[in-house]
């Protein structure tokens, strides 16, 4: 008997579940990539934004995002990536792809201070793994700080952030090797990669 | 090749790829080194993925526009079978490699006695015979590969365009709502249904009137006029007949229109119509009926 997708509302929120669906998605099952989409757009939409100021080109990207899990999800490989960072890696690429094409004379995002629901005017309730982020790229080095925070919010390639803070390319990728490294460690009892999805 | 340990430049490279801070050559080479199976590399690369996933999850969630979904459900219903991309079917090259020359086969090599000259120089010539097949063999594959990609992409812009200019359609429809949507919660709203007539039998239009506002608001959909011609709203009072609007339609017929109307005169519109007039409009409205709706009390 085949198995159909589950209804979006009693998923919980476990990477098993995305893998599934995005398994199911691989086979041609339509209403697995709809529910995909039902508990990740949320969470997806506010990546590509995070990323593309302009709301039409961020809502033409998500589409485009779940056009190519659509396409690519029978090559998706759990052992290899969660699907968490399957979808997110996925994502970010796409919106750098559109921001780097120049296609819309579009400027990239500046990065600010601070990240994600810091972002939001007013009292903001963080979760512990939010919190921890935030705890984590504090405890970065500035000069870590300031090369991630490029790098995650423009996309902007190590040359171009040498270029962009006149330092040399060999210490920026040092930076960033040496901060992604600290971010790990202190991000591993978060439970990064050990289940919890991009859902909302 | 495949690495044997994280060496720095590794973990380099993965990091930067992850953030996305490769160029693009740095991360294609990546990626087809990834392609090819090196454990060290993907851990590594899953590793700093992992640090970047944690980190967007601290993003603020956004709701999307509800036709987003649509347009995906009408997109992969042309597109029934997901294709799994290639590079994850094929066997690694170096696995292929591996397999194919057995441990043993230089010392195999060495143990034969000596070939002759001419079984050398016959050896040679099939040698590169061979070498010269399999490059044209791979450079036909290269240029078949590239002609794809080609019209890969001249596919993807085509469908791009397209999907921009239902978006943008989409978006204008959501910006007709608004107004609609504020009318319609605002105390005395009065609405007057418009129904086709013989000339238009398939024709529909609504009027709003947001009296708190001092807003009119039209919405219908007509075929679409012959050239030089356009629809004029008109409303009706117990006395007068006010032009209201020129009405222009797009190519599916819908049209939609603000308007304004003395405040006298609007709290006395008893009826409303939609005639077909010259392009600059008329003075009166002229014959035959389009659409006709009567005032509630």
């Amino acid at each position: 008997m085949e198995q159909t997708a589950p209804n979006p509302e009693e998923l919980r929120l476990q990477d098993a579940d995305l893998a599934w669906l995005i398994q199911r998605s691989g086979t041609g099952d339509q209403s697995a990539l709809m529910a995909l989409y039902d508990v990740t757009s949320k969470f997806l939409f506010g990546v590509v934004s995070q990323i593309l100021s302009e709301s039409a080109l961020a809502e033409e990207v998500l589409l485009e995002v779940y056009t190519q899990v659509w396409r690519q999800a029978g090559s998706f490989d759990p052992a290899r990536r969660t699907p968490t960072a399957w979808l997110i890696m996925l994502t970010r690429t796409m919106a750098f792809t559109h921001v780097r094409s120049g296609r819309y004379g579009l400027q990239r995002k500046k990065p600010g201070p601070k990240t994600g629901q810091e972002q939001e005017s007013g009292p903001v309730d963080l979760t512990e793994r939010q919190l921890a982020v935030r705890s984590g790229l504090q405890s970065l080095s500035p000069e870590q700080h300031d090369v991630i925070d490029l790098a995650y919010h423009t996309g902007l390639s190590h040359n171009e952030i040498a270029l962009r803070l006149e330092q040399p390319a060999r210490a920026i990728k040092m930076r960033m090797r040496l901060g992604m490294l600290k971010l790990g460690e202190l991000l591993g009892g978060t439970g990064a990669g050990k289940g919890d999805g991009a859902t909302s | 090749m495949k690495h044997e340990q994280a060496t720095a430049e590794i973990q380099e490279t993965a990091a930067l790829y992850a953030l996305g801070s490769l160029n693009q050559h740095e991360m294609r080479e990546f990626e087809f080194h990834l392609g090819e199976g090196c454990p060290i590399c993907r851990a590594e690369a899953g590793r700093f993925e992992k640090v970047v996933a944690e980190m967007a999850m601290g993003v603020a969630e956004r709701n999307p526009p509800s036709y987003i979904r649509d347009l995906l459900a009408a997109r992969i219903d042309k597109e029934p079978r997901a294709v799994p991309a290639p590079v994850q079917t094929e066997a690694p090259r170096s696995e292929v490699v591996e397999k194919n020359v057995p441990a043993a086969a230089p010392s195999l090599i060495l143990s034969q006695p000596a070939p002759d000259r001419s079984l050398l120089t016959w050896f040679i010539s099939v040698a590169c015979a061979v070498a010269a097949i399999l490059s044209i063999y791979a450079w036909r594959r290269s240029e078949s590969a590239k002609l794809g990609f080609q019209e890969s992409a001249h596919a993807a812009q085509v469908e791009s365009d397209q999907l921009r200019a239902i978006l943008e359609a989409e978006r204008g429809r959501a910006r007709e709502w608004e107004p609609i949507f504020a009318a319609l919660t605002e105390r005395g709203t009065k609405i007057i249904l418009l129904s086709g007539q013989a000339a238009a039998p398939t024709a529909a239009a609504a009027v709003i009137w947001a009296a708190g506002k001092e807003q009119w608001i039209f919405s219908g959909r007509f075929p679409p006029p012959p050239p030089g011609k356009t629809y004029q709203l008109w409303l009706l009072t117990p006395r007068v007949k006010i032009n209201a609007a020129l009405l222009k339609t797009d190519g599916a017929g819908h049209s939609f229109a603000k308007f304004e109307v003395p405040q006298d005169l609007a709290r006395q519109v008893t009826q409303a119509e939609v005639t077909m007039e010259p392009e600059e409009g008329s003075a009166l409205p002229s014959w035959p009926i389009y659409a006709i709706g009567k005032a509630g009390p």
